[in-house]
């Protein structure tokens, strides 16, 4: 390595290394580290509040810019009909493009021959969903639709119909499914919910905002009739100039109300142990059995 | 918990189950000053379930369990891979400087967003994106320099670049990362 | 300075089989840290512990070890009763139901409504032309009634010189002293004609 490309900071480093052993009395500030603070000559340097009066004082609300304590921010604009009425009922979905489900796949955080669904996903630890601030799953979109080209099994709470074509196109399977918020909370980090010696929740079927959507074939909602998927599907490539492989995808769906794969609702499964246990009663197991719809602004 | 009683599912009754003598145990006869909450709420009882466990297959727990380890990435026959990444090669070494992937395989790009152009329309700060190449080792002028040629001949206008030398890093304004990815990788670093 | 910390060091033993062999354990760690920092399980102390959810929270990281019976995981009997009083969820077959019935009627107006076109479409026609010959009737109406009024205001303002409302009760009273002065007009030209006539007839 010759003399001129070496970086500062390996130019540093070389002189540390021959330097003696740093004592206490060797360390010393940088020119520029400390500066003292600016004396003013008014008041006697008190202009200004003090920190204690400033910590003491009442603080301004929410939203305060500077003006009347009793026009905040949020109470200066009236709110409009089409633009924000529906504000505190939105419901978050966090995009997913295929390109970055391909780089996962690539660099092996996914593995493409298990069906991957909002628990797959989130095990990457690589996506944050707090159901708790209303965001209700993933968001498949299409960017990276052109080229990809593995065959999957996903089941996310949203696609677009080009990222619908891509998967379908490259031979996969794409449901969208709705996941309740504390089927969500669940599903999101299995590991906390086991540990906090939860039962798997039973899935509730969506709201009557929602159920249009998941009935529809065309999203291949997990609510509609397999015919009718069929036919979307014959239908989309069609319209896009595809042919639908021959290939199908084997693994089976979950059901309506399962949250994870091969564990049933209603169960309590014990990580120390390795075990799971359900009810064996009529009552709970009718409990567990029968199907409800969430609340409309759950 | 003063009045409840806890019961098995097997052993309760549909009648009695508001009385105020309990199963579990045999109790003398209080009077109502000695225990006058027990007559005061009525008694409340819990009916467990019965439970069993159930065979499961333990690889779909194990599964959901957050991944903790960066995996190996898995061989490919071909390299870029689908999503366009590409091992480090040899021909990284060749290069005055040198640019350490990340632990989990990746190049250190990073992108930042700040508020920093000025509209002069509206007098409002516009959002900038820039991308920050971080662990550069060696001669950091000369990659900003091969960066910057490359950048601009494939986008066609000139590229903002900043160099921190002590840091090894490059601040890059004008080019998307997955550009600025693929000239590392085409690179071999 | 720690001159006595012989003393002060205790020995603790997480099993029985530990005891035999007593280390000297200088951590300063109470004994339930001592046996949680070995991975053991700690007895239940606090009365947080004995709480529902605090239970359920032993049972998850302990397993059966903990103590804690499965059953209690589960809701009781009266939980479920009471969730089901309160009827917070509907069933979803109710709202399955209900979300294809309102479809059903969304199609039938749908159906319904593009009939009512169909039918309309089929008597535009008629209707076109029906509308086009009252706009021609419309001109033509006029000729019949009210020409006269239209004569008659057109002979005021040529009299008088400005327009005039015909119902105005001015119009009739101006018309009656346009026809007062018309009369006058023509008594005066037939008195001149027979002064005329007078005056001829005298020459003569």
């Amino acid at each position: 390595m010759s003399q001129a490309l070496r970086s500062a900071k390996e130019r540093a480093f070389q002189i540390v290394e021959k330097a003696s052993r740093i004592r206490v009395q060797d360390a010393r500030d940088n020119i520029g580290a400390r500066t003292t603070g600016r004396q003013l000559k008014k008041g006697h340097n008190q202009m200004g509040h003090t920190q204690g009066a400033l910590e003491r004082a009442a603080k301004p609300p929410l939203g305060w810019i500077w003006g009347d304590f009793f026009r905040p921010w949020q109470r200066m604009y009236p709110g409009e009909k089409l633009f924000n009425a529906d504000i505190n009922s939105r419901r978050e979905y966090i995009p997913l493009s295929l390109i970055e489900l391909a780089r996962l796949i690539d660099l092996g955080w996914i593995n493409p021959s298990r069906p991957i669904d909002v628990s797959a996903l989130c095990a990457t630890q690589k996506f944050q969903i707090n159901p708790k601030i209303r965001q209700y799953g993933f968001d498949l979109t299409e960017e990276g639709a052109d080229s990809f080209p593995y065959q999957i099994d996903i089941e996310v709470q949203y696609a677009t119909q080009s990222a619908i074509a891509a998967v379908e196109k490259a031979g996969g399977r794409v449901r969208t499914a709705y996941y309740d918020v504390e089927s969500l909370e669940a599903a999101v980090n299995p590991k906390a919910w086991f540990e906090k010696g939860k039962v798997i929740p039973k899935r509730k079927a969506p709201p009557a905002s929602l159920i249009e959507y998941y009935m529809d074939a065309k999203n291949r909602g997990y609510l509609s009739e397999e015919t009718e998927m069929e036919k979307e599907r014959q239908l989309s490539a069609d319209v896009r100039g595809y042919v639908l492989p021959d290939v199908k995808v084997s693994s089976a769906l979950k059901s309506i109300d399962q949250v994870f794969h091969g564990i049933p609702s209603g169960s309590v499964v014990s990580l120390a142990d390795k075990k799971v246990f359900a009810p064996k009663n009529e009552l709970h197991r009718e409990y567990y059995n029968r199907q409800v719809s969430d609340k409309l602004y759950s | 918990m003063l009045g409840s009683t806890i019961r098995s599912f097997a052993s309760r009754t549909t009648g009695a189950s508001r009385s105020f003598f309990s199963t579990s145990a045999v109790r003398k006869t209080e009077k109502l000053w000695e225990n006058p909450w027990k007559y005061a709420i009525p008694e409340k009882t819990k009916t467990l379930a019965t439970v069993e466990e159930i065979p499961v297959d333990w690889s779909y727990v194990e599964r959901l369990m957050p991944i903790e380890v960066v995996p190996e990435v898995p061989k490919h026959e071909s390299y870029p891979t689908p999503s366009g990444w590409t091992p480090p090669s040899g021909a990284g070494k060749t290069h005055p400087y040198y640019v350490r992937r990340r632990p989990d395989h990746l190049l250190p790009l990073y992108l930042e967003r700040k508020r920093d152009l000025l509209n002069e329309k509206t007098l409002d700060f516009d959002y900038v994106e820039l991308v920050t190449v971080r662990s550069v080792d060696g001669d950091v002028f000369a990659c900003e320099q091969d960066l910057r040629t490359y950048l601009q001949e494939q986008l066609g206008h000139p590229v903002a670049t900043h160099v921190d030398e002590l840091k090894g890093r490059i601040k890059v304004k004008g080019a998307p990362r997955s550009l600025i990815e693929q000239f590392f990788y085409s690179k071999g670093f | 300075m720690l001159r006595n910390w012989r003393v002060l060091a205790r020995s603790f033993a997480t099993t029985a089989s530990e005891e035999a062999t007593p280390k000297v354990d200088i951590s300063f760690l109470r004994p339930r840290h001592r046996i949680i920092a070995a991975g053991g399980i700690p007895p239940v102390q606090f009365d947080s512990e004995r709480e529902r959810a605090a239970r359920r929270e032993r049972f998850g990281r302990y397993g059966l070890a903990s103590g804690v019976p499965v059953e209690e995981l589960f809701p009781t009997a009266e939980e479920i009763e009471e969730e089901q009083a309160i009827g917070l969820f509907r069933e979803f077959n109710d709202v399955k139901k209900e979300y294809n019935e309102l479809q059903k009627k969304k199609k039938e107006a749908e159906v319904a409504r593009l009939a009512e076109l169909e039918k309309n479409l089929k008597k535009y026609p008629a209707a076109l032309a029906k509308y086009e010959a009252s706009l021609v009737k419309q001109e033509r109406e006029k000729d019949d009634k009210e020409l006269a009024l239209e004569k008659r205001i057109r002979e005021i303002q040529e009299y008088f010189g400005y327009w005039m409302d015909p119902k105005d009760p001015r119009f009739e009273v101006m018309l009656q002293q346009k026809e007062a002065e018309e009369k006058k007009a023509a008594k005066m030209a037939k008195r001149d004609e027979i002064q005329k006539k007078r005056y001829a007839e005298n020459v003569q």
